[in-house]
């Protein structure tokens, strides 16, 4: 997948996360994914956006601890389990937030129109979804409250 | 001075934040929607001396919601606060008649300095 088209998630995440939550990215690394199915941490949100001829698939992948330290942080309350509503919403609202501010640079620079789907949310244990046909990357982010993965799949773009 | 503010989006999270930020202001949230639908039939029951409106929504999206709006109130105050902020949007937004676009993510000054800004 072209860089080009990668960095604004990858900006998109840092800036999400430091302002809505206050989490730092440590550091990140990019990798293909070969298989076609993927375990699940515990916490998938799952986004799709389409525009023109291109269409795409965004995936934010987090342990369930990852994911209530984001809940915590984003409503100031505790939360104890993944399955309440809040928990998943959370999730799903950061997921929204990146997709939205990462195609918002590739829309402005490419003229592409890529636009968003309301997002879903699942969570339980050995959660597994498919990968699409196209190409995907994952990219694995270390922050300062945990580790947690991003899946993006862009069609249409070699 | 103290506004009568209605929530349209599809994230309770966003009606969460905005509710503490707002009230949190001396402002009052009189009404939450989940759709641009459930927002055009609240803003005839409730006439909002505001709207908070998101864009991507299931139903009916912000960018309708807003022209229904503005065709049945052309003095209604709109402001749209979204994660999708591109050029072709935001004229989409200008031309339905948002008073003002505010991108996500938000945090306390962006919204209520957008609201001190409506007359």
């Amino acid at each position: 997948m072209d860089q080009e088209l990668m960095q604004p998630y990858i900006d998109s995440v840092n800036e999400v996360l430091q302002m809505m939550v206050g989490v730092k990215v440590l550091s990140h690394s990019v990798t293909p994914v070969e298989k076609s199915e993927i375990m699940s941490y515990g916490v998938a949100s799952i986004m799709t956006f389409s525009g023109g001829i291109f269409s795409g698939r965004v995936v934010l992948d987090l342990p369930p601890e990852v994911a209530l330290k984001i809940a915590n942080l984003l409503l100031g309350e505790q939360f104890s389990t993944t399955r309440e509503r809040m928990v998943l919403a959370s999730i799903s609202e950061l997921n929204n937030t990146i997709g939205g501010s990462a195609n918002t640079v590739i829309n402005n620079s490419t003229g592409i129109g890529l636009r968003l789907a309301p997002p879903y949310v699942l969570t339980g244990d050995k959660l597994v979804f498919a990968s699409t046909k196209a190409k995907s990357v994952g990219i694995m982010f270390k922050t300062n409250i945990g580790f947690f993965r991003m899946y993006l799949t862009l069609k249409g773009v070699d | 001075m103290s506004k009568r503010v209605l929530i349209v989006d599809d994230s309770p999270i966003v009606h969460h934040l905005l509710r503490k930020t707002l009230e949190a202001a001396g402002h009052e949230v009189c009404g939450d929607a989940k759709n641009g639908r459930e927002g055009v039939d609240l803003y005839g029951k409730l006439k909002p001396d505001v709207v908070f409106m998101d864009v991507t929504m299931p139903l009916m999206d912000g960018i309708e919601a807003v022209k229904t709006i503005r065709a049945s109130d052309p003095a209604a105050q709109i402001i749209m606060l979204t994660a999708m902020g591109d050029e072709q949007i935001m004229t989409e937004a200008n031309q339905a008649g948002v008073t003002v676009f505010l991108k996500k993510p938000f945090d306390d000054y962006k919204i209520i300095s957008a609201l001190a800004k409506l007359v």
